[in-house]
């Protein structure tokens, strides 16, 4: 069945029709032979989101690279949208054939983060797809999850078939063949299941029972099944010069967030910080050669016309041929009309260097996160740059002539205290000083510093998953406190993130199973677009989560992490439970761990993967 | 200099991206076909291209026209082709002729743009009679928002239409023609004249009960941009 001719009636009464047309340069349409599996790509956001992540370019092209395998995509509708397909009977469908969710074979929703839950089940709901996995049939399509939070997957565990852990441009073909094969066999789903599991990267949820303790915390996750692995490893492509990128990616019709060609030029990071769950998660380092990335870029670059190109990575400084790279995209900036855009860099001096000479006539907004402000908490959070580096850095930017620089902090931080506040301000003050420095004799410093504050969230599969996040009355009293510091200092501007969308979001992080039917609560309450302030309602989740049986606080404060067994104990990230504990134990003496490529540092990720950065400087 | 003013058509499910969208994929698609453009000079630079008459989203058209410069000189039928290889499907273009010095742009050239009204099947359509009494009247005023937004005003804008008919053929669903002024100095929009002309004959409708494609795009004096290079 095709919606073409329902969705024709819709289009004109919409906002921003062009979210729900397809037709980009580059989707592809198999519609001549049927492929034997369907996959749906479902971004649990709107249109602009969803085709800003790079993750969904690859995977569209890996599964659409398969003869049997065609791969559409789906997005959240807006809620005018939504509105008048719920009206009208217009169930979710895929923007390249207008295909109904529900007819696909599987349908794939990538988690990038906790406060998109909603609308997944929102999703699923608009597909007339049976919320949980135990209420699906032989007529749904298998619901799977992927992406960061699936390594914690517990709080959505009743409503996905199965989760991909790790990365997917290899596990997913695997699992599409073993589905094309399964289909021609005409097994029933847990023969599909079944079959899986033994793929790395598999988890299948029915096949676990978590039991709790009186206290509430997780006593034992037991097997339901023999053949069920005990601890699911997430899977990891081990070599990315042989992995696929899209030269060709989709090209929006309409403005997206990042609408830009893409290069991403490594996986992991070595830095450890303590906080960061892409840190852990993504290891280890593994990169892409600069020639093959250069190769890509000119080839996306001509595929698609882009005037801007943005680099990937979780440090961009840190790519070992990162001169190279730079001194000859540099030139074919220039050769092309295109701007480059270098995120996550370091403050040192050949970064300056390039930013200077990418940014020569127009200056756009230098971003830096130093994360706290004194060194002390630096130490615990691990992240290893002193104030002298900061400082410098900020003087050079102000001596080339950026008249606009944003710094990142996190208020919250464990063991946090207001002399670390303080020391936020202090860096301000010493900041804005360089910029008066600067423009004595000339004319007027229009300088403008922005600090910005979210709230600490404990992740999981972090050292810091142990840790609480302090409550709403003590986030609240440290942001007023700052805030009349900063009334103080001319030229700064503060702003800081709501807590209340914080909490929710750290209570999905390091939740079980049990919040399923909080989640499913909420969003029966009307509850979806979280992550969006106008849409986020706090009181609706507190009473879902009252409804439900449960105790915000018990999740915030990590009480939830503090036995034996963690909710996502079953779940691998190749990095030791042992590494984390000791970690987190050095975080609270103020002990730094360095960067691991002066030396391995012991996290344990070497045992399934080898290290190409380890003792490199 | 070297200057183009091309003829596009946009149709199918591409109706429903904006002005600034097709702007965007244009600039796009000359630097996919490898067409360079010339770019303002100063400290923020960008290229001279422009649509001569922005459409409103959700109308088809086959009379669209892009005008750009390029550092060198193309044949016309070369900018055809290369577009049509590289443009998606939905836009296409139609002609491209070479613009000369004296030319102003093509922007200030249109006064006149000539548009269809397609009825859906189930549509209540007005009938000859309507028309004609609806063109008979000395007046017609619509109510404008004023340009403060405080309030609205009565505009006549029978001064604006240029033709209005109806075309009605044996099978296909009726068709309403019309020819309006359009531009910088006078512009009436076809859907505020459709409110009008329905409200006049009693016609209640729903948002998809028709759909409005130009046709073309006139000068003053009724010619085709094309005329007087």
């Amino acid at each position: 069945m095709r919606l073409d001719r329902q969705l024709e009636k819709l289009l004109p009464l919409v906002n921003k029709p062009g979210r729900y047309i397809g037709a980009e340069l580059h989707s592809v349409v198999k519609d001549e032979v049927q492929p034997t599996t369907s996959f749906g790509f479902a971004f649990p956001d709107i249109y602009e989101i969803g085709m800003s992540y790079t993750g969904l370019q690859i995977l569209y092209k890996v599964l659409n690279d398969l003869e049997d395998v065609s791969c559409e995509r789906l997005f959240a509708p807006a809620l005018d949208m939504e509105e008048l397909m719920r009206r009208n009977s217009v169930p979710l469908f895929t923007l390249e054939t207008k295909t109904p969710a529900k007819e696909l074979d599987i349908l794939g929703f990538t988690l990038q983060y906790e406060l998109c839950y909603t609308n997944v089940l929102n999703m699923l709901d608009l597909a007339d797809i049976p919320l949980r996995s135990s209420e699906r049939n032989a007529a749904h399509p298998f619901v799977i999850g992927g992406g960061p939070c699936a390594f914690n997957p517990e709080p959505v565990a009743d409503f996905f078939d199965f989760f991909v852990i790790g990365d997917g441009e290899e596990a997913l073909p695997a699992i599409c063949k073993a589905h094309a094969n399964w289909k021609k066999n005409e097994g029933n789903r847990n023969d599909f299941l079944l079959t899986i599991i033994k793929l790395p990267g598999v988890y299948v949820p029915s096949f676990y029972r978590p039991s709790y303790k009186e206290d509430g915390r997780v006593e034992v996750i037991e097997k339901t099944i023999p053949e069920a692995p005990d601890q699911i490893k997430k899977y990891i492509v081990s070599d990315m010069n042989k992995a696929v990128f899209p030269t060709m990616p989709i090209v929006p019709l309409i403005e997206t967030v990042h609408d830009r060609s893409v290069m991403e030029l490594f996986r992991g990071c070595t830095r450890g910080c303590r906080f960061c769950q892409a840190g852990m998660i993504y290891r280890p380092v593994r990169e892409r050669k600069a020639s093959r990335a250069l190769r890509l870029i000119e080839e996306q670059l001509s595929s698609t016309g882009y005037d801007e190109l943005s680099l990937l990575s979780l440090s961009t400084s840190d790519y070992s041929e990162f001169q190279t790279l730079t001194t000859k995209l540099l030139k074919t900036g220039q050769e092309r009309n295109v701007a480059i855009s270098l995120p996550s860099l370091r403050l040192d001096a050949f970064s300056f260097e390039v930013l200077n000479e990418m940014q020569k006539y127009k200056k756009t907004g230098l971003t830096f996160a130093p994360e706290a402000g004194t060194q002390r908490l630096r130490d615990v959070i691990n992240k290893c740059i002193s104030d002298d580096d900061i400082l410098n850095g900020m003087q050079q930017a102000i001596r080339l002539g950026w008249n606009s620089i944003k710094l990142y902090f996190m208020i919250g931080l464990p063991t946090e205290t207001f002399d670390d506040l303080d020391g936020i301000a202090i860096m301000a003050e010493k900041i804005m000083e360089l910029s008066y420095k600067k423009s004595v004799g000339t004319k007027g410093s229009g300088f403008r510093l922005n600090i910005s504050a979210s709230n600490f969230i404990p992740k999981p599969h972090t050292p810091f998953q142990w840790a609480a996040q302090d409550d709403i009355s003590l986030l609240s009293e440290k942001h007023i406190y700052l805030k009349n510091k900063f009334k103080k200092i001319k030229g700064v501007q503060f702003n800081y993130h709501s807590i209340e969308p914080s909490r929710i979001e750290a209570v999905l992080a390091r939740g079980d199973r049990r919040l399923s039917a909080m989640i499913y609560n909420a969003w029966k309450a009307g509850c979806k677009f979280d992550g969006w302030r106008e849409h986020f309602n706090y009181d609706t989740w507190i009473k879902a989560m009252d409804e439900s049986g449960l105790d915000a606080s018990f999740y915030t404060l990590g009480r939830v992490s503090g036995g034996d067994v963690m909710p996502w104990s079953h779940i691998d990230s190749g990095v030791l439970d042992s590494y984390l504990k000791s970690e987190w134990e050095k975080a609270l003496s103020g002990i730094v761990t360095p960067d691991c490529r002066t030396g391995c540092t012991g996290c344990g990720i070497n045992r399934y993967s080898s290290c190409e950065r380890e003792g490199t400087i | 200099m070297n200057r183009y003013l091309v003829k596009f058509e946009k149709t199918g499910l591409l109706r429903y991206i904006s002005h600034l969208d097709l702007l965007r994929l244009f600039l796009r698609t000359l630097k996919r076909s490898g067409i360079g453009l010339v770019y303002t000079k100063g400290f923020n630079p960008h290229p001279k291209m422009s649509l001569a008459q922005p459409l409103p989203l959700g109308y088809t058209s086959s009379g669209e026209y892009l005008e750009f410069e390029t550092p060198i000189s193309y044949d016309e039928s070369f900018i055809i082709s290369s577009l049509n290889c590289k443009l998606p499907c939905g836009i296409k273009a139609l002609d491209c002729r070479r613009v000369s010095e004296k030319f102003k742009n093509a922007a200030s050239l249109v006064c006149w743009a000539s548009y269809e009204v397609i009825f859906s099947e189930s549509a209540v359509v007005p009938s000859g009679a309507q028309l004609l009494g609806f063109l008979d009247q000395s007046e017609i005023y619509i109510a404008k928002r004023n340009k403060k937004k405080t309030g609205s005003e009565q505009i006549d804008i029978k001064s604006l239409i240029g033709h209005l008919s109806l075309l009605k053929n044996e099978e296909d669903p009726p068709i309403i023609y019309m020819k309006v002024r359009t531009g910088s100095a006078a512009n009436l929009n076809p859907k505020v004249l459709m409110d009008s002309l329905l409200s006049f004959c009693n016609i209640s409708y729903e948002e998809f009960s028709f759909h409005i494609k130009r046709l073309e795009l006139y000068q003053e004096d009724g010619q085709s941009l094309y005329k007087d290079l």
